[in-house]
């Protein structure tokens, strides 16, 4: 009994900070005053909007697979290190948290602009006579969001990392498994779970991104979130909370999709050998 | 299947300023299971390590069967082992566990089956196949674990303090298995623990490593009757020392029993003698020299042995364990005890 009074203070907290506001976002969304579902079909019937919507898609499943390929090594290289060197590197992946990002948005735009130190640099070796079109690419916005998402991937895949027993992969060595054979064999598929975790979790953040897009995209690379506040400042609410629900619909039924399917392969996997 | 024979050649390890092995040797005949006996940090599972292949030697040499190691991965080196915490891949069954070294190997998918089946059924297994590590108790992990070390007949098998995680009880019963399939496959062990029952109850021989060194190599009961040194008579059973006073044409004093014993190695300087060998004088026996008096401290009783400590004239105190005949009544707590040995039971100890 106790033990769920001492829960108390937590559900209220999510009661009041999340699952209020959700409902007026619902509200909002399916009420004008009375029940209507114009801002949906609104929302579905736009091409721009659901191009739009697709963008944001495709933008948040490349940032977190690209963080996927480029942050699971790099948390792999911080593991096989000494314990003792562990944290410093951990201290450099999380660093770049501390500065906002709004700031390191536009250190991108100092770094991809046209008189940016990328061309700059370009041009005094003398390999391009004139400055590259970088800033306000979705180019941009891919490396703007990753150099944003990695550490919370290299965060995750790192904390799973060290859960896994070392000795493990000492047996699988003296059992006849090559470095590689024991990597596939006993790492990956105990590190999958982690790196799915942090895949997803970068996905989702993606999904509500909003700075990177609006300051270092170009017209075509709007995100839902950038309609969203757009709508907003428009006091459109209505068709702002639409937007939030479907943006929440979408992300929620792909999270259950992935996880269906990252269960599923691990269970294949196992059941192949 | 043949065992393979194991040589340790001058072989030191250190980490940094640390030495963990120093100068050892060690030479394992084929199909002989070998203890490593020694405290945390004395170097014995620095010593399993390098001959797995997980570190390398400073300086020396490993052979198997006369092939140096140096350079040789542990997947080339064809040795089985058992794991201090039993390292079973969480996320594979137990049958999946016990094939993974035959799948390794690109053994025939038939065979594995045949071959895991007959492993697991080794270890009595069978029916548990389809598990996860997870669900088994601590003895059946232990026992998988097993069966996986020997599933591929490895001619080398190490166990690392395998047993240390389990309660007593189950330990035995996991002693008795290990020495069933150690007779049944006949591959040489090299057991690591810092348990001196199980080093005494299942090897050939027992090296008692301390500080990275081998202080004594012997079987199990020549280790007991004859420890060389102060640490080894005190690591393995129970001991009385006793420092000798000049030993001078094979004669020396004990100073704490004020008697003289034939002693025939010049270095000794103490003995060493088990409890169980001390004699309690009865009744009237004639005192000749070799009897010495003390008076009994405290006592328990275990049935047919009784325990008892005796405190010198000296101020020291001994054990004593003897056997009780029925009849004979022992000196109690307070009363005169008068003790013998023969001194062929008292091993002399060397100056550590």
């Amino acid at each position: 009994m106790s033990k769920r009074l001492t829960l108390l203070p937590g559900i209220a907290l999510i009661l009041i900070l999340f699952l209020i506001p959700v409902g007026i976002v619902f509200q909002q969304g399916l009420f004008d005053p009375a029940f209507t579902i114009e801002h949906f079909t609104r929302f579905a019937t736009r091409g721009a909007y659901m191009r739009i919507f697709w963008n944001t898609l495709q933008v948040s499943a490349v940032v977190a697979l690209a963080c996927l390929l480029i942050g699971y090594p790099i948390a792999y290289f911080i593991v096989r290190q000494p314990t003792a060197r562990r944290p410093f590197l951990m201290f450099l992946v999380l660093v770049p948290m501390w500065m906002s990002i709004l700031a390191r948005t536009y250190a991108w735009m100092v770094v991809l602009g046209k008189e940016g130190i990328i061309n700059q640099t370009l041009i005094a070796l003398g390999i391009i006579d004139t400055p590259i079109q970088m800033l306000f690419t979705t180019g941009a916005v891919y490396v703007g969001m990753v150099q944003i998402m990695l550490p919370i991937l290299i965060v995750t895949c790192f904390s799973s990392m060290t859960e896994i027993d070392q000795s493990l992969l000492r047996a699988a060595r003296i059992m006849g498994a090559s470095p590689r054979k024991a990597f596939r064999e006993v790492f990956l598929p105990l590190s999958a779970e982690g790196a799915i975790t942090g895949t997803l979790i970068v996905f989702i953040l993606s999904m509500g991104f909003f700075i990177v897009p609006a300051l270092i995209g170009g017209r075509k690379d709007t995100m839902m979130a950038n309609v969203i506040s757009g709508q907003v400042s428009q006091t459109n609410w209505g068709f702002a909370a639409a937007l939030a629900i479907v943006l929440l619909a979408a992300t929620l039924l792909i999270l259950t999709l992935v996880r269906g399917a990252s269960a599923k392969l691990v269970h294949h996997h196992e059941e192949a050998h | 299947m043949q065992g393979s024979r194991i040589h340790f050649e001058k072989v030191t390890k250190s980490f940094g300023t640390a030495i963990a092995l120093s100068d050892f040797n060690l030479d394992i005949a084929p199909g002989e299971f070998v203890t490593l006996l020694g405290a945390s940090g004395s170097g014995k599972s620095t010593a399993l390590n390098i001959l797995a292949g997980f570190s390398d030697a400073t300086s020396g040499e490993v052979y198997i069967d006369g092939r140096p190691m140096t350079g040789v991965a542990p997947e080339n080196r064809n040795v089985g082992m058992v794991f201090q915490n039993f390292a079973l891949f969480p996320h594979k069954s137990v049958a999946e566990n016990v094939a993974f070294p035959l799948k390794m190997r690109k053994v025939p998918r038939a065979k594995i089956e045949r071959r895991v089946k007959a492993a697991l059924e080794m270890v009595r297994l069978g029916e548990f196949a389809a598990r996860k590590p997870a669900v088994l108790s601590g003895g059946q992990r232990q026992r998988v674990a097993l069966a996986r070390a020997v599933v591929f007949e490895p001619p080398v098998l190490l166990m690392d303090e395998c047993l240390s995680a389990l309660d007593l009880k189950l330990r035995e019963e996991l002693q008795d298995e290990i020495r069933r399939i150690h007779r049944e496959i006949g591959t040489t062990v090299l057991f690591v623990t810092h348990d001196q029952t199980e080093a005494l109850t299942m090897s050939d021989r027992i090296a008692i490593l301390e500080g990275g060194k081998i202080v004594q190599i012997d079987a199990p009961e020549a280790l007991y009757d004859r420890p060389r040194t102060r640490f080894v008579a005190d690591f393995i059973g129970q001991s009385n020392m006793f420092d000798l006073a000049t030993v001078q044409n094979g004669q020396a004093d004990v100073p704490d029993m004020g008697i003289t014993i034939p002693v025939v190695d010049a270095n000794a300087v103490a003995i060493s003698l088990r409890p169980e060998r001390i004699r309690v004088v009865l009744g009237d026996a004639p005192a000749d020299k070799s009897v010495f008096e003390g008076v009994v401290e405290d006592e328990t009783f275990f049935g047919p042995v009784v325990a008892q400590t005796v405190r010198l004239a000296s101020g020291r105190v001994l054990d004593v364990r003897s056997q009780r005949s029925g009849h004979d009544r022992l000196p109690h707590a307070g009363e005169t005890i008068r003790l013998a040995f023969d001194p062929a039971d008292a091993a002399p100890l060397a100056a550590d």
